[in-house]
């Protein structure tokens, strides 16, 4: 573990956490990162873009682009249900924050997770992208992975065509 | 004799030299005697205060006066066209 | 740098372009009173400004200047061709004694030279007698009591000075504002007026209570007294009259609210007399004046007329500075109250409440109204901005030798000040590439049998919702054959091209391609077409060039009016909603079979005998077939193209209050933003221009 990464730890101890269900699966995010649970609304679809780019939807006036988690981590598609819920994550570029919302199944709980529960994530064997996961922390018992927003949400990935050229 | 402990005395300073002032009139018997000499600048939203602290002053009969005034706070009060207006400065 | 600071710079640049501009404008028109009246204010004004944030330098030279241009102002010293070049030097020369005061750095023993040397020429016009004393700067000093000598003209003015409790918050320095009035001529007499201030234990020490009578004897004119007040117009209650003027002091008094005491003040500090007060029905009453129903009347309409008077002093169209992100703020309100209002609109329509649903169009009737006023704060006229590039055509010009008439047209054309700004500076660089690369030098013309001195013109005017801006010179035209060899060699298009004369124009734009054989320092330096370009494209507009050998180019730039809101028409293909801007819509035709038939697996149709290509919008991105049965073509025309775009649904019109759909979608071409809809659903907004040139580069 690099400097970096033990100093970055230190701190995740004092951090809240978003628990919610992707896929029947859990997945944390820090709380501080996330900005507002809302319910599913309708979203608009853009043409051309991923198919885990949902589109966007209108978050309180502003136009804000959805992820379909699930299928961001190619595990399929979510399906719409009474407690799908958007996550609107902030989403740090260069020089500014923006938002993007993610589509969860739904939520499970908020809570703290010690620091001494906090491990680095597996070499391979977890069933999405290594890239996706910070770490992997014990909650009740269960490690549950807890994602890197910025990987998941990087614009550049995001914004690849998926076409290429129309 | 009071010293007026500021180097500049502008609208950043008059909030805390308003509650100096406040005490100071509140003790002062006959005379309220300012010295001025470490005062190097002021400004018009000092020079209200101190107009202000006159007044207060004459109402309890006691007398407002200004010593060893440099000659820039001198220039500034002649400019805001009250350097009659105290006690102290001829 | 603070907020102060900036717009100290954002308005003595604006100052210094209406120097520029009344200047450059003599130099043309000859000398006039209306011109050299602004050019003084501009000084006075950069001097007052300067002085409050203690910019030296800037008020000891401003000053000097404003001396001149005050003599010139009187008619004292006549306007000279000479003086008219020295004052354009002295603009200049501000210009550099501001930038270096607001960076801070120390002025240059080369500054300070062209200082002196302008300051020696500029005293070298002034006449003896009004020469400013050796120390200019030290006008801080008053001169109460002292009379001065007597001039020709002067008048003995009364002000008073109010300030209001916030007074503190603007930073203004009041007590320089009382010197500045001494620079105007001779402050005769001042009070402080103290009534107001409270004692200590009440005492709020960041309000202001003070106030300020003051008599000024000066050579100036009212709207220069006023002008004094100018940044704190808003934070003092200002009143100036002549001590003369009877009638308008008593108004004055009979407006206040402590008369009594004022005029005491006023009578013991000699500002005025008793008998001042008294009106000629009164003559008896030694009273403050002006007690009955009727004359309060009276007073009040001599108070209206002369508030009306002052309005008719020349330049007073006053302007308020406001931040622009206040509104973009108010906008934003507004858009979210037109989409209120149209949720209530649908319920009204439910609930079939005929009465709710005709308020609801009152209402947004209303709002449309609301909104064009809130659009219009942020349009100004091109015109202003129009004339600072005179200047820089006639020094390219002469620099050149070449001999040229720079004509604008349509300077009243208003435009977002947002695009005004930055279309500015393309503008700037295209004329500096007519001048040089467009006309030709006067022999060269007169060989070609052209008059000598060549005509370039600056032009605006609205056109389809869009603003177009031209540039027009009857130069040599651009050489096609040059350009080709050129982009052939520098392997931007392959040797075996087809292109058409247009699309050969278009490659100007192309980096780093200049076709001029010798590079000169005033354009031509390889980097610009294509940075014009691309800032007319952020500004959601286009540029086209037309160009005939040998009798000239036209460059034509087509802006949006603004940037925020749009008129959009909403239509719908697949599950997307989508806005195409309305002006561009031509109309809007259903595809009948008969149509279809006419196609015959082509994307075009006949339309009124003109052929009109087809682009269906679900094929177009990839999308999976009409549900729909009806298809709808809506016809598009920009500039001189025209497309159909075959569609699902046409809703109507919606007014589209664009929103940036933010990096993740910035690779999908021809979507420019994305909208929110009554509904809180979100529609794409079309970039048509944008899909058309996609469109028609990739077929």
């Amino acid at each position: 573990m690099s400097h970096e990464d033990a100093h970055e730890k230190s701190e995740i101890g004092q951090d809240q956490y978003l628990l919610f269900y992707v896929g029947g699966d859990v997945y944390a995010i820090k709380a501080l990162s996330t900005s507002e649970i809302v319910e599913y609304t309708t979203i608009t679809k853009v043409p051309l873009m991923p198919s885990f780019v949902k589109g966007v939807t209108n978050i309180r006036g502003n136009i804000v682009p959805v992820i379909d988690l699930l299928d961001r981590f190619s595990l399929g598609q979510t399906e719409i249900q009474p407690k799908t819920s958007i996550v609107v994550i902030n989403y740090k570029t260069e020089n500014e924050t923006t938002q993007l919302g993610i589509i969860i199944d739904e939520v499970y709980e908020v809570d703290d997770i010690n620091t001494d529960q906090i491990k680095e994530a597996p070499a391979f064997g977890a069933k999405i992208d290594k890239k996706f996961i910070s770490y992997m922390g014990k909650y009740q018992g269960d490690y549950i992975a807890i994602l890197d927003t910025q990987a998941i949400l990087n614009t550049t990935e995001l914004s690849k065509l998926a076409k290429g050229c129309v | 004799m009071n010293t007026v402990d500021y180097e500049k005395l502008t609208i950043y300073e008059v909030e805390s030299f308003h509650k100096i002032l406040l005490q100071w009139c509140g003790e002062a018997q006959k005379v309220l005697s300012l010295d001025f000499g470490r005062v190097q600048k002021i400004d018009i939203a000092a020079i209200q205060l101190l107009l202000s602290a006159q007044k207060t002053c004459h109402k309890k009969s006691s007398e407002l006066i200004l010593e060893n005034v440099s000659s820039n706070v001198r220039e500034t009060l002649r400019l805001a066209g009250c350097e009659m207006l105290f006690k102290g400065l001829k | 740098m603070t907020e102060e600071l900036r717009l100290f710079l954002e308005d003595s640049d604006e100052q210094l372009g209406f120097m520029e501009a009344s200047l450059v404008n003599m130099q043309e028109e000859g000398v006039n009173e209306e011109d050299i009246g602004a050019l003084f204010r501009a000084m006075h004004t950069i001097k007052g400004t300067a002085g409050m944030f203690g910019f030296d330098d800037v008020v000891a030279f401003a000053h000097i200047a404003e001396n001149l241009l005050s003599d010139v102002r009187s008619n004292k010293v006549p306007l000279t061709a000479e003086m008219l070049g020295l004052f354009l030097l002295c603009k200049d020369h501000t210009e550099t004694l501001i930038d270096t005061a607001v960076d801070q750095k120390p002025v240059s023993s080369e500054l300070r030279k062209a200082n002196d040397d302008l300051v020696a020429q500029l005293l070298a016009f002034t006449p003896e007698g009004s020469k400013p004393h050796s120390q200019a700067a030290e006008s801080s000093v008053t001169k109460m009591g002292e009379i001065s000598p007597v001039q020709s003209r002067t008048t003995l003015w009364h002000i008073s000075v109010g300030l209001k409790p916030d007074f503190f918050n603007t930073g203004m320095d009041v007590l320089s504002l009382v010197s500045f009035l001494d620079g105007l001529g001779t402050v005769t007499r001042k009070a402080i007026v103290i009534d107001d201030i409270p004692l200590l234990e009440n005492y709020n020490p960041i309000e202001a209570y003070i106030g300020f009578e003051l008599q000024l004897d000066t050579q100036s004119d009212y709207a220069a007294i006023e002008e004094v007040f100018e940044f704190v117009e808003d934070d003092i209650e200002l009143q100036i009259l002549k001590v003369t003027d009877k009638e308008k002091l008593l108004s004055w008094i009979d407006g206040l609210e402590s008369k009594q005491n004022k005029v005491k003040f006023l009578i013991s500090n000699g500002f005025f007399d008793k008998t001042d007060f008294v009106t000629a029905q009164e003559s008896n009453q030694v009273v403050i004046p002006i007690k009955n129903e009727e004359k309060i009347k009276n007073s009040s309409f001599g108070e209206d007329e002369s508030k009306v008077a002052s309005k008719k002093e020349p330049h007073k169209s006053f302007s308020l500075r406001v931040d622009s992100s206040k509104i973009d703020q108010l906008i934003n309100q507004m858009s979210e109250m037109v989409i209120a209002n149209a949720k209530i609109a649908q319920r009204a329509d439910k609930l079939d409440d005929t009465e709710l649903s005709e308020s609801t169009t009152i209402m947004s009737e209303m709002l449309e109204e609301v909104r064009s006023s809130v659009m219009n704060i942020r349009m100004v006229q091109v015109g202003d901005s129009f004339a600072k590039f005179r200047r820089i055509v006639g020094d390219v010009a002469k620099k050149l030798g070449k001999e040229i008439d720079f004509i604008i047209k349509g300077g009243e054309t208003e435009l977002d000040k947002m695009v005004v700004e930055k279309i500015s500076d393309p503008i700037m660089h295209m004329l500096r590439n007519s001048v040089d690369h467009g006309i030709e030098m006067p022999q060269e013309r007169k060989a070609a049998g052209k008059l000598e001195s060549g005509t370039v013109t600056l032009s605006a005017y609205p056109d389809a919702g869009t603003i177009v801006i031209k540039i027009v010179d009857d130069g040599k035209g651009l050489d096609k054959e040059r350009i080709l060899a050129k982009a052939i060699a520098n392997g931007t298009i392959p040797s075996n091209h087809n292109l058409t004369d247009k699309e050969i124009f278009n490659l100007i734009f192309a980096a780093g391609l200049s076709t001029a054989d010798q590079v000169s320092d005033i354009s031509g330096r390889g980097v610009g077409m294509d940075v014009v370009k691309r800032n007319i494209e952020e500004l959601r507009g286009t540029v086209e060039i037309d160009s005939r050998k040998g009798e000239g180019s036209t460059f034509t730039i087509r802006l949006p009016l603004t940037l925020a809101i749009i008129d959009g028409f909403l239509i719908q293909s697949g599950d997307t909603k989508y806005i195409i801007p309305l002006e561009m819509i031509q109309e809007c035709i259903e595809l009948s079979p008969a149509y279809k038939k006419q196609m015959k697996g082509n994307h075009f149709i006949n339309l009124r005998d003109s052929i009109l290509p087809l682009l269906d919008i679900r094929t177009y991105f990839d999308e999976s077939e009409s549900k729909s049965q009806r298809e709808n073509v809506v016809v598009i025309r920009y500039g001189e193209y025209k497309m159909g775009l075959q569609v699902d649904e046409l809703y109507g019109e919606f007014q589209t209050v664009i929103k940036p759909l933010g990096e993740v979608f910035r690779n999908v071409p021809g979507i420019s933003g994305g909208t929110v809809l009554g509904s809180g659903e979100i529609a794409l907004i079309f970039d048509i221009p944008k899909l058309m040139e996609y469109k028609i580069k990739n077929s």
